[in-house]
């Protein structure tokens, strides 16, 4: 390797995980205040677990994210087999730019869409009554689902179709063809886009704090709110576990994905 | 060998189908009639419409005009899972995610099979395709030969009436290939069911066909038995694609009462011979084809002509090939002709060699004669 390219490596990584690391080093600061170093210590990590507030906040993301990575799955999913397999169709291009206009559509614009949404809803259905984990889950389900789409797609696109075709041939309806062949053969691009969309999910501020009332305050909710007084200590230990716990998923995911690509070969 | 008489004709009748891709005409009115029991192989190029057509067969594609019956029921508008026809693919399609046995039994399943009688069947087949030891493995661990096995398996275990196959031999290498095209055959004769064969390869077509139908640009252009395509091709297309060939080029002199006809070649002072049945008139531009293993080469030129168009010439190239030799020699003309001659024997004909003067002859009713 040239020397160069060594240095464009170094220098990349350092650009994209120095600041974690900062957050990490800090998250086992025993000072209270956030950039003075006063020695080593854990104690804000004991500290998280007694607090109420960020264990409920967090369990609530954990609800929200996997109702709706789940939701997020199932229509994701469809939309991609109707993308990939129907063919030409009146809309087709409509179809497929409305699916993944949430993925380049401002966040707030979103968020605000959807707030609208819910208030006209209750307005004439008078459903739902208040805000909280049903109207974060729908949200979140709206714009991952996008993602899941992508992950799906490109998967179904490499599908060899005759695979399908002989599941037909078979006498299987178009139905078993789905459930027994075509849901397996993808299984791990469902499983990747159900992680995605998860993260996503769990990660997402702007769109939960539009949809969110009162009892539903996300993780990201409740660290922006305490932030916004001061950086404290045990924020910085709350995110370091985030990073690890997402990391490990990511790492599993990408040791999944290996495994299932040698097999297929 | 079985005669085509023997069979049920109109099993499966296909009556003036075409296939329209937009402005794109893929199959253009074809008939035919495949009879049962029947190897009926549909031999063309890429973009012939032999697979549309195959396919067409199998309910995967709609037809745009026309009707094919199979045992005298339409499949128009029947989706594929409704088709007493089963197909195999040029990619075998085996579910990645099953074993060998769950393959082969899927179908039987989708047929709400008793439990036992899958069993049975699917250990039958298995066996019949020599993989019964193979049966909890997974399609990635087997070879490509053991595959096409499965694919096979898999598609007869329903007893279809009719089994399609898309270039099943494509995939494999040539050694495997000729041992399993026997193989299909046997398994084909056992079961007694009707197999319709698209391939590209000349050669799998007639050793596999009971009849080939020839097809080019979307339409049938002969349909008949092997021999009578190779021997007797009413196109020079068909003739072309079924095996090199030697052309000459030129008009009609004269034909006797007795049917031979006196050839002067085009540009150059050669004539040939042709016997012929079919009438042709004077003067007519012709091409006469004829096959490499028809001439035959001595290596003496001036020896005692035994057939009718006997040529002096040059050899210009050998090519010992083991079971045959392909000689290419330039005659005294200036045409070159290419000449095989199987080697019967040990050392025959080993006294010719480079740029030897030699003498090519060929029988007059060895030629074909199409006009031009």
């Amino acid at each position: 390797m040239s020397r160069f390219l060594k240095i464009s490596l170094f220098a990349g990584f350092s650009f994209l995980y120095i600041p974690i690391f900062i957050l990490i080093f800090y998250s086992f600061n025993a000072s209270k205040r956030g950039a003075v170093w006063g020695g080593f210590s854990t104690e804000w990590y004991g500290k998280l677990l007694q607090d109420q507030q960020i264990l409920d906040a967090a369990w609530i993301s954990f609800k929200v994210a996997f109702l709706s990575a789940s939701g997020a799955v199932i229509i994701g999913t469809l939309a991609a087999v109707v993308l990939v397999r129907m063919g030409k169709f009146r809309g087709r291009s409509m179809f497929s730019g409305l699916v993944s206009a949430p993925l380049v559509m401002p966040e707030v614009i979103t968020g605000i869409s959807l707030l609208l949404l819910f208030i006209s809803f209750k307005e004439f259905l008078g459903w739902p009554q208040q805000r909280g984990i049903a109207t974060i889950v729908i949200a979140h389900t709206t714009f991952t689902a996008a993602f899941v789409v992508l992950v799906v797609q490109s998967r179904l696109y490499a599908l060899d179709k005759s695979l399908e075709e002989a599941s037909a041939d078979l006498g299987a309806t178009p139905f078993e063809t789905f459930f027994y062949v075509t849901v397996p053969i993808i299984a791990p691009s469902l499983a990747a886009g159900w992680m995605l969309a998860f993260i996503l999910s769990f990660d997402d501020l702007v769109i939960a704090s539009f949809t969110s009332g009162p009892g539903s305050t996300t993780l990201p909710m409740l660290i922006y709110s305490k932030v916004k007084i001061a950086v404290s200590p045990d924020v910085n230990a709350l995110a370091t576990i985030i990073v690890v716990s997402i990391s490990l998923v990511i790492a599993a995911l990408a040791i999944f994905a290996f495994k299932n690509q040698k097999q297929e070969h | 060998m079985k005669t085509p008489q023997s069979y049920q004709e109109d099993f499966i009748s296909i009556n003036n189908v075409t296939k329209k891709y937009g402005d794109y005409t893929a199959v253009d009115s074809v008939s035919l009639e495949i009879g049962k029991g029947e190897i009926f192989c549909l031999l063309g190029g890429s973009g012939s419409g032999k697979s549309t057509l195959l396919r067409m067969i199998a309910g995967f594609e709609e037809i745009t005009s026309g009707d094919i019956l199979i045992d005298s029921d339409s499949v128009n508008g029947v989706p594929p899972n409704h088709l007493p026809v089963n197909m195999m693919f040029q990619s075998y399609a085996l579910f990645p995610h099953l074993t060998i046995e769950a393959n082969v039994a899927y179908g039987l399943k989708r047929e709400g099979t008793a439990k036992q009688e899958i069993k049975t069947r699917v250990a039958e087949m298995l066996s019949l395709v020599k993989l019964s030891e193979f049966a909890k493995r997974k399609p990635d661990q087997l070879s490509g030969g053991q595959r096409q096995r499965v694919a096979l398996a898999r598609a007869l275990v329903k007893r279809p009436k009719v089994l399609l196959l898309d270039e099943p031999l494509g995939a494999l290498d040539k050694n495997l290939r000729e041992e399993t095209q026997f193989e299909l055959m046997k398994i084909q004769k056992e079961l007694g069911i009707t197999f319709i064969v698209v391939t590209h390869d000349q050669e799998e077509a007639m050793t596999l066909g009971d009849r080939i139908g020839v097809m080019d640009r979307g339409r049938i252009i002969q349909v008949g038995p092997p021999r009578e395509l190779y021997e007797q091709p009413n196109d020079l297309f068909i003739a072309n694609f079924l095996g090199v060939l030697n052309h000459f080029k030129g008009r009609i002199v004269s034909t006797s009462d007795d049917g031979l006809c006196d050839i002067k070649l085009k540009d150059i002072d050669m004539h040939v011979k042709v016997s012929t049945e079919l009438p042709f008139e004077d003067d007519q531009p012709v091409v006469v084809t004829v096959r490499p293993e028809k001439m035959e080469i001595f290596s003496d030129p001036q020896g005692k002509p035994g057939m009718q168009n006997p040529f002096i010439g040059v050899v210009t190239s050998i090519a010992y090939m083991g079971h045959l030799t392909v000689y290419v020699v330039k005659l005294e003309a200036g045409i070159e002709v290419t000449i095989t001659e199987s080697n019967t024997h040990l050392s025959a004909k080993a006294d010719i060699s480079e740029n030897d003067t030699v003498r090519v002859e060929w029988p007059a009713r060895s030629s074909n004669i199409f006009t031009r």
